[in-house]
């Protein structure tokens, strides 16, 4: 094979193990037609490489000619053109465009929850990684002739399925592993090809230091950079870390909710499962909460009880035999609480005995050592209990003051919290509701969007971490839940922190398995003669879907206007954000408009991992990481003959003594070339002056001779 | 001139001189090559040589062949237990006729001194010997005087026939540059020697073919050898196995580095070569190292040498892998 064809082989070979490695995200994204049209682009751009890996012997070239073909190509297959068409030429009206393609893409990655439809942006972006993974690797593996460390970066997009666990296609992994290999093989062969030509020869091993920087680079990828990087925005399709349960045992849910904690410790343990007839419950209700400091929850007094018996819900309930139910078996394993898991709607019990029901907490209270560890049970609950008609039909209800029969502690609100100013956004929010339940939709819609983040980490905060969140708009689902419960206080709503489990997911045999990253803190708000009612302002990945009595309100209804919130940008003091001269279609609500931005993490990331490489590269050639000399082809000489070159104590005379005595057939070529690198390395080694003989030259008098001591071992065994 | 490595014309001309006086000594003493070689190294190197084995083998043939290829002035002395020190340095006699004493100079003022069996003299005359091979000069009542250059002392002994006999200490032998077991010739070398020895004496037809000029210019171009400092650290990793090796209860000394170096350089020189090469080390090793040490009573136990524990030596330590920067290198 000539030198150019290892290497416009190796390309395709690069662009199918980057193709594959596509597979990486399927935990992530739902797969679809869009697949066929980013291989399309990664097909063209390698093709484009290939072609001018062929037409010139450069090493980099390509790769240019790659960074100019492949954002072409790009831009024609993703960025519409002004009146429907394609955008052929990047003029400044197409930067535009591509500007707000990119937008587009990390505001829906953000918007939406694993795994995600793919909506054309989102494509061209994932088309856009996989041009740009492609040139990145090709230059590394065979433009530089770091094969095997390409390997590090073909990684880099099963990085986050390994780090979270999540099935991939082991027919993917391994076709991208055998191209990978395949790649290594094929480097390794005509190591003299690349521009890497002298250290590529890697006569000695890698030294030890840069092996060491090498996985410090990607366990520092894999353990810290990933889920800081997916902890930023616009990777809401992305499943959150979740981190092991390094303690065993039985798992609880943590009770001690103070919203100035971090998320940490959820743990990806099965904690139940259960059979349903009708599919994935919505929430399974353990706890509720009624008294909030402004940081932190607190669990009331325990109150009556009774006999869990009959139909257990807090409000009287008198038509269950004429509503829809189903039956929910649910098998506890690892979860030791005190209070059973229940769905949030009329249920009974039908099997589980001396458990008792608090109806002001609307829990079911589990009176065993062990708590619910271990057990099973059935219950029966109500389908479709709330709906939109009956929730606004309980407007009647609450102007006839039907919230008297809930206590008054529902409706206080903490005097650490900034209460005038969560009123004038409640108000503000809610400005245009008729009833409570449009007051309650509002409020979730304003914190579903608005520029909120889910985010696992929160900001430092002081006493009234509610007004902290609300400036801030990052939080996880206690932040999102208390939030909406602190507004609707203010709006004299009664409302109350629920905390649980979200519905889990289905497993092979059809069970729904609860882990403990489906641990789950919603509102719930006091509507009379309903009961309380679940909302979800939690967005992202974290959160059940909006319940289906609180669907996402039709785009006619206006949001609230970004410069009227009290906690907005302009209110707290800093400018407002730059007004973008086209508005995508799907920004054209105000309330939309505050866009996530660009994923900062991720340049930070990217540097860092190119700098940590460049510096370990660089550090590995000064102290000599491959063949620079004569000493190098020696060894490279004594390495591929084995033991049939002798020992450290020969010198390159006796060496090559050795060798001519093992293998007296010897090509005379072969002999000469022997004699010429053996002067050369005396010479380079012990002469005053060194070796004027170029390395090249040696290298290539070390294969000589390697060929030919294999050339004579075969034609000896052939005898 | 010994700031620069050899030219190659210098080195040539070593080289050249070193064949021809190989060549007269092949005449009389077929095949040992490997002999001849360490000794012609040590004679350029300005070392003594201390030629030590059974009678008969041509020792005293190879000291006499090598004063008559090199047109030197040659001095011999027969050491027997009687020999004085001042038959070795020479004696002071009164000239009547002038009133005065007159320095007559013993056979050690030559620039090659054959010592034939120098364990049979006393002590007392064997470190008058040693300390003209040390210092190079004669001190006889109260006079130092210069010996003339190139000075070199070849001594043989017989290590058999030990009756009578004075061996040398440790301290004196460590003076000798070289000790070479010359050795019995193989089959075919004895016939040929037979034949060399036919009817009549084969050291009259070694004819002088380098002068004492050429042979001082050649050890001072030997001089000028450049070694590697991966030689030099080749030397020192030697030295220190030795003085480490369990079989050994006495290692080599640093004087035994330095004319470890200075015979590589010879036998470098005498290649054509500009540069000391380990191969150069690890041939002269046992020569330059074997007579200093003493094994281990467990070693000789065993059976073993020094020669074979230099030899073990050599091929346990590793050969210096890289190069090192050197002042005079390409940098």
């Amino acid at each position: 094979m000539s030198r150019a064809g290892w290497r416009v082989l190796a390309t395709p070979l690069t662009a199918i193990a980057v193709g594959l490695g596509l597979g990486g995200l399927s935990g992530l994204v739902v797969f679809g037609d869009w697949l066929g049209l980013v291989a399309a682009v990664l097909v063209a751009t390698a093709a484009a490489v290939v072609l001018v890996r062929v037409a010139t012997g450069r090493p980099f070239l390509p790769t240019l000619a790659g960074l100019v073909v492949g954002p072409w190509l790009l831009m024609v297959a993703y960025v519409p053109g002004p009146e429907g068409g394609r955008t052929w030429l990047p003029t400044p009206a197409a930067w535009e465009r591509i500007g707000d393609v990119a937008t587009e893409a990390v505001r829906y990655a953000n918007a939406t929850i694993a795994p995600a439809e793919v909506a054309p942006a989102l494509a061209a972006a994932i088309a856009a990684g996989a041009v740009g993974m492609f040139l990145l690797v090709d230059a590394v593996a065979v433009g530089a002739g770091f094969a095997a460390t390409s390997g590090f970066l073909l990684l880099v997009p099963w990085l986050p399925a390994l780090t979270l666990e999540r099935r991939v296609p082991t027919a993917a992994l391994a076709g991208a592993l055998a191209a990978w290999l395949a790649v290594v093989a094929l480097s390794r062969r005509h190591e003299e090809a690349g521009w890497r030509r002298r250290a590529a020869e890697g006569a000695s091993p890698a030294p030890a230091h840069a092996a060491a920087a090498a996985v410090a680079v990607t366990v520092g990828v894999a353990l810290l950079a990933t889920p800081l990087a997916i902890g930023g925005p616009g990777w809401g399709a992305m499943p959150r870390v979740t981190l092991p349960d390094w303690l065993g045992g039985t798992a609880r849910l943590d009770l001690e909710i103070d919203l100035r904690d971090r998320l940490t410790g959820q743990s990806s343990t099965t904690l139940l499962t259960y059979t349903s007839t009708v599919g994935r419950l919505d929430v399974l209700r353990a706890y509720s909460f009624t008294s909030f400091d402004g940081s932190r929850w607190d669990r009331d007094e325990p109150g009556p009880t009774e006999p869990a018996a009959g139909v257990l819900w807090p409000v009287p309930f008198d038509s269950w035999a004429g509503i829809d139910q189903e039956s929910v078996t649910v098998r506890v394993n690892d979860l030791s609480e005190s209070r059973v898991p229940v769905p949030a709607t009329p249920r009974l019990i039908t099997a589980g005995s001396g458990w008792r029901y608090e109806p002001a907490t609307d829990e079911v209270l589990i009176d065993r050592d062990q708590g619910t560890q271990g057990i099973s049970y059935t219950i029966r609950h109500a389908l479709f209990f709330h709906s939109e008609e009956s929730l606004r039909a309980a407007q009647a209800a609450i102007d006839a003051g039907g919230d008297a029969a809930v206590s008054e502690r529902y409706r206080e609100l903490s005097p650490r919290i900034d209460v005038e100013r969560v009123r004038a956004l409640a108000q503000g929010v809610t400005v245009s509701s008729t009833d409570r339940y449009e007051q309650a939709v509002a409020l979730q819609e304003y914190l579903r969007g608005s520029g909120f983040q889910y985010d696992t980490s929160v900001s430092p905060s002081g006493d009234d971490a509610v007004s902290t969140f609300l400036t801030d708009r990052r939080g996880y689902c206690v932040q999102f839940a208390t939030a909406l419960v602190v507004l609707a206080r203010a709006l004299d709503i009664p409302a109350r922190l629920a905390v649980g489990f979200l519905g889990g997911s289905p497993d092979d045999t059809g069970q729904f398995a609860v882990t403990g990253r489906d641990a789950h803190a919603w509102p719930e708000l006091y509507f009379p003669e309903h009961g309380w009612v679940r909302f979800e302002p939690t967005p992202g990945q974290q959160t059940g879907e909006r319940p289906e009595y609180a669907p996402a309100p039709p785009a006619a209804i206006p949001r609230f206007p970004e410069e009227e919130d009290p906690f907005g940008p302009r209110a707290s003091g800093e400018p407002a954000p730059p007004v973008p001269t086209t508005v995508p279609s799907e920004q054209a609500d105000p309330g939309d408009a505050a866009s996530p931005g660009i994923p900062w993490v991720l340049p930070v990331v990217i540097v860092a991992l190119l700098a940590g490489g460049a510096l370990a590269w660089s550090r590995g050639r000064a102290r000599g990481g491959g063949i620079r000399d004569a000493d190098g082809a020696w060894q490279l000489l004594r390495r591929e003959l084995g033991t049939r070159a002798g020992d450290d104590s020969l010198t390159p005379a006796e060496t090559e003594r050795k060798i001519l005595d093992t293998c007296p057939d010897l090509a005379e070529h072969a002999r000469g070339g022997l004699t010429a690198l053996r002067g050369a390395v005396e010479d380079h080694r012990y002469a005053p002056h060194g070796t004027s003989v170029p390395t090249e030259r040696l290298i290539g008098w070390a294969r000589e001779v390697t060929t030919a001591v294999r050339d004579a071992d075969r034609s000896a065994r052939a005898r | 001139m010994t700031s620069t490595v050899p030219t190659s014309e210098e080195l040539a001309a070593v080289a050249e001189l070193a064949r021809l006086v190989r060549e007269q000594l092949r005449t009389v003493l077929s095949g040992l090559d490997e002999a001849i070689d360490a000794t012609l190294a040590t004679v350029l190197a300005e070392g003594h040589l201390l030629l030590e084995d059974v009678p008969g083998v041509g020792k005293t043939t190879l000291a006499r062949a090598l004063g008559r290829a090199i047109d030197v002035s040659v001095g011999r002395i027969q050491f027997t237990p009687d020999l004085l020190p001042s038959d070795v340095t020479g004696v002071s006699v009164f000239r009547g006729d002038e009133h005065r004493f007159e320095f007559r100079p013993g056979p050690v003022f030559a620039n090659i001194v054959v010592a034939d069996e120098i364990n049979r003299a006393s002590p007392k005359t064997q470190a008058a010997l040693l300390e003209a091979m040390q210092e190079r000069s004669v001190t006889v009542d109260g006079e130092t005087r210069a010996l003339p250059a190139p000075f070199l002392v070849i001594a043989t002994q017989n290590p058999v026939d030990m009756e009578g006999t004075y061996p040398l200490p440790e301290a004196q032998r460590d003076r000798f540059m070289a000790r070479i077991a010359v050795g019995y010739p193989s089959g075919d070398d004895e016939v040929a020697m037979l034949d060399a020895h036919d009817g009549h004496d084969p050291l009259v037809d070694v004819v002088p073919v380098a002068t004492a000029a050429a042979l001082t210019r050649a050890i001072s171009i030997v001089r000028a050898v450049y070694a590697a400092p991966a030689v030099k650290r080749y030397i020192v990793d030697v030295m220190r196995a030795t003085r480490d090796s369990s079989d050994l209860r006495l290692g080599a000394s640093p004087r035994a580095s330095l004319q470890l170096l200075s015979a590589a350089k010879a036998r470098a020189a005498m290649a054509g070569r500009d540069h000391v090469l380990p191969d150069d080390v690890k041939a002269l090793a046992v020569p330059v190292l074997a007579h200093r040490v003493i094994a281990g009573a467990q070693a000789r136990a065993a059976g073993r040498t020094a020669d074979t524990i230099i030899r073990d030596v050599l091929d346990a330590v590793t050969v210096p892998f890289s190069r090192e920067p050197a002042p005079a290198g390409r940098g």
